[in-house]
């Protein structure tokens, strides 16, 4: 947004798996907010950014940083605090076995964090147990690459999603969890004389939808159903390429086959999937009239007890018509995390090796044994995620190390992964913020360097590796990942083998590794970045983004795989996977919803660093459960009412969103909040644990459910200038906002009335007081100095009317003159000053600012209101609830 | 030309003013009038004697008509003590006045006003002990100011805070005795009342309160101390008292007119005898009495009507209006009206802005306003009124009716 110094670092976003280039200015002290730029050489992004990417600058605050070592919640020096690690380390080990210690990762290390994680467990340690977030991320996409191309393979790149003249998204809201790319192809779309047709399947009405030629509200769980009918239509109407079906392909008959069974004809999918036959029929004849067809996915797929049959599914038609890696044609997984790539590279994951090597070929074992020196080498895999937690809760695992993620908040049966933790005997948890659920289980936190911090490579969905650079100092103590991990090595007397100097050292071993025997003759493999194994520092510093393999100095990378329709498996064939339909869990009479969960358009992961920056706390404040007016209404569950959602396995409070983009018998939810900044929005508690066969990924997206209305006697809105801890009611949420916080209360009792005597004590007696005795309404506004310092409005029912956006201009540090306090207490500005609930995250502008421009100044389109008020103009995240509001409005006018 | 009718208006004060003017532009040839005062000077507004007090404006601005006023009209004015009005004779409709002069009337109507209550205590009769009440009292108040240095002002209502205010503008060290805890407990309850007492102390005003007077100690026939219930005393050269009114119903006592604490009348401000009216703070309504100027007004207006349409048959009643207060007390605005303390199950809405010396307060009944309570900012008192008045439902105007009618729009 705003023009960088022209002495920038080009580095890439800590956020989701597109991997967008980043300018930084470089700064000599973590001080001032830092602006950041879109990188528009970076060929991911060419200079987008989105909302969040956009807010980076503002998260590097040293708010909620880890800035030192601990051990049990006392500081300690990093030497203390390895030592009684390394103790703990080699007493588990020598008592219970190199099995008995883990070491959870995460999709946010990066590659040579991960690397040195890797070869630190599964070659010195002697344990395979180390799995990472990527589990709930994309491990079917791994385990159904693999089963069809032999290795874990992402045929296309970016490009084919503006190339494709089909273009279908499958359980992806691209325009909120990948927004640039949605840029992208909206840009395309509208450069395109012919645009795509494109094509949304998702159970939810989402954002992305906005740009859909054709919508199919799929019922939840019955991709594979869909896709197995358009195997067996393309072959019935004679649209299968035969000959690459003959020279690239096994096993099209059985999964022909197999589809037949579940999907013998357009009635049956239809009637199964939830859809209309012409709507089912029409996606069938865009598939088949265009060569040019894109397939992207994501956690709609994934998360899935049949996640791996999805992307099989899926893949099997795109090899029927020998769409695979050509150019705007081709299967394409959206990886979620910023690195979850890079980590499957170096075999992060308890079912990889290292390097594509795989652990069901001794001679991989024998060779990275040989390569890393290795003197404990493991032999087989080791536990993933869900198992994993399992084995602590059971004792079988007895040291944990937790690097960079929050399973308490992101696993499934979350409570129950909380209690594994609290009584694992040693959880140590790296981290650089401080307040996590996961880090309040731990025994010892390390302090890790976080983004602008850290140095080293990320690889992005297309492949492509790019260089995350350092551009200020490590806050506090904090270390990178890499260098805590070699630390250990070397203090558990592996010396030599983690002597890593510099981020490059570890590079280069790794693209050494890559290439070891990665020859036709030895044992060919895809991951090869063998060109990048002899980088000098200097050079690795330059790395431009390049996208493997590249097998030699000289090569300048692989923008697509697979065109020449040879394939990693042992016959050098793609794999046709038979397809079964699969049993999930379903609605039951006590459960009688579906719950699916995802993300939001301005939120990352549990909000650690988000969060950070009070204007993506603006979108969606509130961790809220959207569910059809039909459930609503014969449930008495008003709009903005609270509700409880309840599984078998634990139960959520939260604020209801009543929406006709959720279909009747379905529910949603954010993933985002934790215990630090709300009592009960940790939707994981609710989702059950069951995970996919192959991939082990847990389904996250339909667990059965019973929603109620959740009756409080009191509501609060709370409004501090200086942070205090969560109140503990019934119901809390904490919002930053601009130099305050924001806290949403509920209890079934009278528990706010204490709350309002903490803060007569804590803030004084200066206060301005509004009363209602029949609404039970009692609003206190403390001030100091003439400036206020808190409000609180307590009412029996939740005080709707409130501007809460426009309470916090007041507390903004260049707030414009106060207004009256009685018209801080009513909550309402005069005309002209309420901007309403944020719509566009990047200017900061407001929905009744947006309507109010809409109707006065007759704006016709999404243009005309970035031409007026820049809404939408530079992310364009929000473009699609511009229409919205813009549709809104001009029906209201007819 | 028949004979025109004999009107007499005894008492020239802000009642007998309003009713001339009324009546003159109802019915202007149809009466013979004579006004009869027993203040020198022409009717006065006695809401003004606080600012003349204070020095803020001249006698002649208090006036409310000049004696041309009454010459262009063909009334006779009569003023003086000379002109008091010693008995009525009501058989024979006539009136006899201090200087003897004897008048028939064909119709009369009595504006005789109020007194001020001065108990009857020890020492109550020295120097220096006085009401506030006229242009008389104004003058030997002022005088006082000139020549001592203490004031105790008697009364924590409206007049005793002016006149405490005013005496301290004028120089004087001026303490205030109340016998409540509340000042102005008519209008105020106890958060505007010590909002007030906050103001007016940061001018200078001490209280003492809750107390009671029980002797005024002097020297010389000149007042110098007051002795309060708690046996502490207070230096005074100065005593007010601004403890209460009670109508002049004497003359039309003796005259045999139904009288209890006023002058009795019904909804035409007929007394008891169809040929004189009565008007204004001596009058009896119901069991109400008044004090402030609105209803009063009233009463002058629906008077004169009623005389003005004798012929025509028509006549107007009057409804004792639930007027609200809007005083401005030594430059505070205040605004209260109907039942500002409510019952125990009465919605209550309260704001209260301390450092802005802000408060206010509404009482709701059945979703009906019944009383306002306004201190500091009384710009919505009018919308408060009128939606008391027209008893509206005031469910529909949201949560923020207390905010103002800027700020419930808004919402």
């Amino acid at each position: 947004m705003t023009e960088c110094p022209p002495q920038s670092i080009q580095t890439t976003c800590a956020y989701c798996g597109v991997g967008c280039g980043v300018r930084a200015p470089v700064a000599k002290e973590a001080e001032q907010l830092i602006a950041v730029a879109g990188d528009e050489t970076h060929p991911a992004n060419y200079g987008r950014l989105c909302s969040k990417g956009s807010a980076l600058g503002e998260t590097l605050i040293d708010e909620g940083r880890l800035l030192y070592p601990q051990i049990n919640g006392y500081r300690s020096s990093w030497d203390q605090a390895l030592d009684e690690l390394v103790k703990r380390l080699k007493q588990t080990i020598e008592e219970y076995g190199p099995e008995s210690v883990a070491l959870y990762g995460s999709g946010q290390l990066l590659t040579e964090d991960y690397y040195v994680a890797n070869k630190l467990m599964k070659g010195f340690i002697g344990s395979a147990n180390i799995d990472t977030n990527s589990r709930l991320c994309m491990a079917s996409t791994v385990a159904g690459h693999k089963r069809a191309f032999g290795t874990d393979t992402v045929p296309g790149c970016y490009e084919d999603l503006e190339l494709a003249d089909c273009l279908i998204l499958v359980g992806s809201n691209t325009a909120w969890c990948h927004p640039v790319l949605f840029q992208r192809i909206r840009a395309s779309q509208e450069r395109r004389v012919k645009p795509a047709k494109v094509v949304v399947i998702d159970p939810r009405r989402t954002d992305s939808c906005d740009i859909a030629d054709l919508f199919l509200p799929i019922r939840p769980g019955t991709d594979s159903i869909l896709f197995n009918g358009l195997l067996v239509w393309l072959a019935l109407h004679g649209k299968v390429d035969d000959a690459y079906l003959e020279q690239s392909t096994q096993g099209f008959a059985d999964a022909l086959d197999k589809a037949y069974e579940t999907s013998p004809d357009i009635g049956t999918v239809a009637e199964k999937c939830g859809l209309s036959e012409v709507d089912v029929e029409c996606f069938y004849r865009m598939f088949a009239d265009h060569e040019k067809t894109v397939t992207a996915w994501s956690q709609g797929v994934n998360q899935s007890s049949a996640g791996t049959d999805k992307v099989n599914a899926i893949i099997n038609c795109h090899l029927a018509t020998g769409r695979v890696g050509l150019p705007g044609s081709t299967p394409f997984s959206l990886t979620g995390q910023p690195n979850a790539m890079g980590g499957r590279e170096v075999g992060g994951l308890a079912n990889q090796l290292a390097a594509h090597l795989e652990f069901h070929r001794p001679d991989d074992i024998e060779r990275v044994s040989r390569f890393w020196q290795a003197p404990n080498m493991v032999q087989q895999p080791g536990l993933t995620a869900v198992d994993l937690l399992r084995a602590v809760e059971s004792g079988e695992i007895r040291f944990i190390w937790i690097m960079g993620t929050n399973p308490v908040v992101s696993m499934p049966d979350a409570d129950r992964v909380k209690a594994a933790l609290q009584i694992c005997p040693t959880v140590v948890v790296s981290d650089c913020i401080a307040p996590t659920d996961t880090g309040q289980c731990a025994d010892i936190l390390l302090p890790a360097a976080g983004w602008s911090e850290k140095d080293g490579t990320v690889t992005n969905s297309e492949r492509r590796i790019s260089r995350q650079r350092r551009f200020r100092p490590p806050t506090g103590e904090a270390r990178a990942d890499w260098a805590i991990l070699s630390e250990v090595g070397r203090r558990l007397g592996h010396a030599e083998a983690f002597a890593y100097q510099c981020p490059a050292d570890v590079f280069r071993e790794h693209a050494r590794l890559s290439a070891l025997d990665n020859d036709p003759e030895a044992r060919p493999r895809d991951f090869h970045i063998g060109g990048l194994a002899e980088l000098s520092d200097q050079e690795y510093d330059q790395l431009q983004p390049v996208q493997w393999p590249l097998r030699s100095r000289t090569d300048n990378g692989t923008q697509r795989m697979f065109a020449d329709g040879k394939f990693y498996t042992p016959s050098g064939k793609a794999q046709f996977v038979p397809i079964q339909e699969t049993i999930s869990a379903q609605a039951t009479e006590a459960y009688p919803l579906l719950l699916n969960t995802g993300r939001i358009r301005d939120q990352w992961h549990t909000m650690t660093r988000t969060a950070l920056a009070p204007r993506l706390n603006r979108h969606k404040d509130e961790p809220f459960l959207e569910l059809n007016p039909a459930d609503a209404a014969s449930r008495g569950i008003n709009d903005k009412a609270l509700v409880t959602v309840r599984s078998s396995y634990g139960q959520s409070v939260l604020r209801a969103t009543i929406t006709d983009q959720v279909q009747p018998g379905q529910v949603f939810a954010p993933m985002h909040w934790t215990a630090q900044n709300s009592q009960t929005g940790r939707i994981c508690s609710v989702a059950h644990p069951e995970v996919d066969p192959y991939s082990l990924q847990p389904d996250l997206k339909r667990t059965p459910v019973q929603i109620e209305a959740f009756h409080a006697r009191q509501h609060a809105v709370l409004i501090c200038r200086d942070k205090r801890p969560l109140p503990d009611t019934d119901y809390g949420v904490l919002v930053k906002g601009t130099d305050c916080y924001r806290y949403e209360l509920a209890d079934t009792e009278n528990g706010l009335d204490g709350l309002r005597s903490e803060l007569m004590a804590a803030l004084g007696p200066h206060i301005v007081q509004y009363q209602d005795s029949e609404l039970g309404i009692e609003k206190t506004l403390w001030l100091d100095d003439g400036k206020a310092v808190a409000v609180l409005m307590i009412g029996s029912e939740y005080p709707t009317e409130v501007d809460r956006s426009w309470l916090e201009t007041l507390f903004a540090s260049d707030a414009p003159e106060q207004p009256s306090w009685w018209q801080v207490l009513a909550g309402v500005p005069t005309s002209g000053c309420a901007g309403g609930k944020q719509v566009c995250a990047c200017f900061g502008v407001g929905q009744e600012t947006i309507t109010a421009a809409i109707r006065e100044q007759d704006l016709e389109s999404v243009e005309d209101i970035g031409k007026t008020l820049k809404a939408g103009t530079n992310c364009g995240s929000c473009i699609p609830e511009l229409r919205q509001l813009l549709t809104a409005i001009q029906v209201e006018e007819v | 030309m028949s004979v025109r009718q004999k009107l007499i208006v005894v008492g020239n004060g802000m009642a007998s003013v309003r009713f001339l003017e009324t009546l003159l532009d109802l019915a202007p040839n149809r009466f013979d009038i004579t006004v009869l005062g027993d203040e020198p000077s022409p009717g006065y507004n006695r809401i003004m004697l606080s600012p003349l007090l204070a020095g803020e404006i001249s006698i002649s601005e208090t006036v409310l008509k000049p004696r041309q006023w009454y010459r262009d009209h063909k009334v006779t004015l009569s003023l003086g003590s000379g002109s008091r009005v010693t008995a009525i004779d009501r058989s024979g409709k006539l009136l006899a006045t201090a200087n003897g002069q004897v008048l028939s009337y064909d119709h009369l109507v009595l504006a005789l006003g109020s007194r001020a209550n001065i108990p009857d205590l020890p020492g109550s009769a020295l120097n220096g002990v006085m009401a506030f009440r006229s242009h008389d009292d104004v003058n030997a108040m002022l005088q006082a100011a000139k020549q001592h240095k203490n004031a105790v002002v008697i009364g924590g209502g409206l007049l005793g805070l002016e006149a405490a205010s005013a005496l301290s503008q004028q120089g004087m060290s001026v303490t205030l005795v109340h016998n409540r805890q509340v000042l102005m407990n008519r209008q105020l309850d106890s958060v505007a009342g010590g909002l007030l007492q906050q103001e007016l102390e940061q001018r200078g005003i001490t209280f003492i309160k809750p107390a009671r007077t029980v002797e005024l100690k002097g020297c010389e026939g000149q007042v110098k101390q007051v002795v309060l219930d708690s046996g502490q005393s207070v230096p005074a050269e100065l005593v007010v008292f601004a403890t209460g009114v009670q109508p002049n119903k004497e003359l039309a006592a003796r005259a045999g007119l139904s009288c209890q604490r006023g002058i009795l009348v019904d909804q035409h401000l007929q007394t008891s005898d169809a040929s004189i009216t009565a008007i204004g703070e001596c009058v009896q309504f119901g069991e109400q009495t008044f004090g402030i100027v609105e209803p009063v007004y009233e009463q002058a207006r629906v008077a004169a009507h009623c005389l003005a349409a004798k012929q025509a048959g028509k006549k107007v009643a009057f409804v004792s209006p639930t007027t609200p207060v809007r005083l401005k007390v030594t430059g505070v605005q205040l605004f209260s009206s109907g039942d500002f303390e409510g019952r125990p199950d009465d919605r209550i809405l309260s704001l209260h802005d301390p450092h802005a010396s802000v408060y206010r307060r509404l009482v709701i009944r059945e979703q009906r306003i019944v009383g306002i309570l306004l201190y500091g900012d009384t710009l919505d008192g009018n919308w408060y009124q009128s939606l008391l008045e027209q008893q509206e439902d005031i469910s529909a105007l949201g949560q923020n009716l207390l905010f103002g009618r800027q700020l419930t729009a808004a919402a």
